[in-house]
């Protein structure tokens, strides 16, 4: 415990003491002040460099595993591993060694340092936070010292604050943990992850405070061995970015504090926001707030969450105005895609629009109603033609294309890409790694072509469709995809 | 609650209870190691009727002892065992005697009257003289004198019918920390 405080007040409390009762007590300032200043100098803060502490995220943490949303999977991998943390007697008497480090992969945003922090919740430790840059220093033997300081620091403030347990949480730790020898100051850089490594050696069952390593990376292959072998992180924990059921649970913790309209479905914006983060969720709760505020709504609507779906997908609308054919042009390209996409993926077109977002000069978003995570080859065309459809159409109704479906194609070839890649092409299974580069570009130019071909036919067969769509979305700027679906239908009739 | 906060309350929590402490003890301290044994020996000598300590607030300070007296035969005995006693008690600690008497206007006036010899007997050593001046002066009106001397003090009692008055007068100047 750390008792500065209790004699500060004590001294205090002498002097006014002494001094009421008519001592003399500058003597005793003298000596108290001298005596002060000693310790000071001793103990830390004049002869330490301050720029080499690390872990200055030392806290108690409050958060709980209930308020991490969608990792379910994950959530319960840590729990299990911090059982053993939990119960130390057993591990004991079993004869485990214990869990030294967990590491957390996955992509930014989905979590893992709250992960961490719920970690140290969950098993009442203190929780200390340190970023693997924050190891980094040109000079030699600074980051192994901040390595030692950061072990050192987790132990003391558990003993101060009466704890059995620390949990320290490097996140990005591939900058302190990244593959020995092939850094261009690896002397340095090698140092601090021997350090590392020797105090995770360090760490056994009979330690007074326990300590757990939590790693976070979104970079695994570039961590040394060393690292990732059992007795050092004995195990990795997978963070994804969640599924429909996990973003329907993180809106819905996000939204809890929010007041939200009756009509609002938590169920629909998981299902439109798939590929989002946890932080990204976070960012459409809120925007979608922001939102209410600006119109002045007491409630959040749907309409109000889909314009921040579409915020944080796209970046905040800006008020670039295209020229009167540049605007026709962008109308026919999203009103292709829009058609193609609804024509091949029934009820998949959320909303086109061709107001100016971020780079996007216009866009089509897309939803699906379920999360996907295996893709066939007639999925794949149908996602290439609807990439096209966009510089195709143009070229239907203005017998020219234009520089805006450059993106579109690329992401067209990357597609097509998938499906040689995948074997689905007529090169068949194929070795990635020796396929000679024309071989590639020829199997590619191929499905391209086809899909192009085929593209062009069922726009042709539907260009009062496109028409329709393309002038009604230069009227509105914005098209439903409710309401573009009762555009094709009306026509179909 | 933030860490600073809690700190902050640690802090004056433990000034509140260390000054506490050494108040209560302080206390304790001038009760049942000086107050009583003090009182308890002082009202055990023969014409002392009562005593009042008045503690001081400043450590430097003296102790002022008020003590009452009884008509009593021999002032100066009584003072040197009063002296005594308050030595032993406060074991070299600073105090100060103050005799309460049951004066009143005309024996005030019968002093000022002896006093004249007073200065002069402390001037030429004529004390003979000065116990039967005092002793006339004091008949005169029907009252009557008591004077003894020695090294320190002259100490003078006066008395008529139930009234006393009682004078310790120093027979050199008195110098500073010589409070006893």
């Amino acid at each position: 415990m750390n008792y500065k405080e209790h004699i500060i007040g004590a001294v205090a409390a002498i002097i006014v003491f002494l001094s009421l009762l008519g001592f003399d007590i500058l003597p005793l300032i003298f000596l108290i002040g001298f005596a002060g200043a000693i310790y000071f100098i001793t103990d830390s803060k004049l002869l330490k460099v301050k720029s080499s502490s690390v872990g200055e995220g030392r806290k108690d943490s409050s958060i709980s595993f209930n308020d991490i949303g969608g990792q379910e999977i994950a959530k319960n991998e840590l729990r299990e591993a911090l059982e053993f943390i939990k119960s130390n007697d057993k591990l004991k008497a079993l004869g485990i060694r214990p869990l030294k480090g967990i590491l957390l992969n996955g992509p930014p945003g989905t979590g893992k340092t709250l992960l961490a922090k719920a970690a140290a919740q969950y098993t009442n430790s203190i929780f200390l936070s340190a970023s693997g840059s924050e190891f980094v220093e040109m000079y030699v033997g600074v980051g192994a010292k901040r390595v030692r300081q950061l072990f050192t620091q987790a132990k003391q403030a558990a003993k101060r604050m009466n704890r059995h347990s620390a949990v320290i949480f490097i996140d990005e730790i591939e900058v302190l943990g990244g593959k020995r020898g092939q850094n261009h100051s690896h002397q340095e850089h090698d140092q601090t992850l021997n350090e590392l490594l020797v105090q995770m050696d360090g760490i056994s069952s009979d330690d007074e405070v326990k300590v757990l390593v939590i790693g976070a990376t979104n970079r695994s292959d570039m961590l040394d061995s060393a690292l990732l072998r059992p007795g050092r992180f004995d195990r990795i924990v997978k963070v994804d970015l969640p599924d429909k059921k996990g973003r329907a649970h993180i809106l819905k913790l996000h939204t809890r504090n929010k007041p939200l309209s009756a009509e609002v479905e938590i169920e629909a914006i998981a299902r439109d926001t798939f590929g989002f983060s946890g932080a990204q969720l976070e960012s459409v709760a809120n925007e979608a707030a922001i939102l209410a505020m600006r119109d002045e709504s007491k409630e959040i609507s749907s309409v109000h969450f889909k314009n921040a779906i579409e915020k944080v997908m796209m970046g905040e609308k800006l008020d670039r105005l295209p020229s009167v054919d540049e605007k026709l042009r962008i109308a026919i390209h999203e009103s292709g895609h829009a058609l193609i996409g609804e024509l091949l993926f029934p009820h998949s077109v959320a909303s086109v629009n061709v107001a100016s977002r971020s780079n996007a000069l216009g866009y089509v978003r897309n939803t699906q109603e379920d999360d996907m995570f295996l893709y066939t080859c007639d999925y794949l065309n149908g996602r290439i033609a609807v990439s096209l459809a966009g510089a195709l159409a143009e070229e239907v109704l203005l017998s020219s294309r234009s520089t805006g479906a450059s993106s579109d194609f690329q992401n067209a070839s990357d597609l097509a890409r998938h499906i040689v890649y995948g074997g689905m092409s007529e090169l068949g299974i194929i070795s990635a790694e020796d396929l000679p580069k024309e071989k590639l570009h020829n199997a590619i130019s191929s499905i391209l072509g086809e899909v192009e071909k085929s593209t062009l036919s069922l726009l042709n067969e539907n260009i009062q469709i496109l028409k329709d769509v393309s002038s009604e979305l230069l009227d509105k700027e914005t098209l439903s995809g409710d309401e573009l679906r009762a555009l094709i239908k009306k026509e179909a009739a | 609650m933030n860490i600073k906060a809690t700190k902050i309350i640690k802090g004056t929590l433990a000034f509140i209870a260390t000054l506490l402490v050494l108040y209560g003890a302080r206390f304790l301290w001038q009760n049942y190691s000086v107050a009583m044994p003090l009182n308890s020996g002082l009202k055990s000598i023969n014409g002392v009727q009562n005593v009042v300590l008045e503690k001081p607030s400043k450590i430097y300070e003296p102790i002022i002892i008020n003590i009452s007296l009884n008509n009593i035969s021999n002032f100066q005995k009584t003072y040197a065992e009063i002296n005594e006693k308050a030595i032993q008690a406060l074991k070299g600690k600073a105090y100060k005697i103050n005799i309460k008497d049951t004066g009143s206007d005309e024996l005030e006036k019968l002093y000022s009257d002896i006093s004249i010899y007073i200065e002069k007997a402390l001037i030429d050593g004529s004390f003979p003289s000065l116990v039967e001046k005092s002793d006339a002066i004091a008949k005169s009106i029907g009252g009557e004198s008591k004077i003894n001397i020695d090294s320190k003090y002259i100490y003078l009692h006066i008395t008529k019918n139930d009234k006393s008055l009682y004078k310790l007068i120093p027979r050199q100047t008195q110098k500073a920390g010589d409070l006893k």
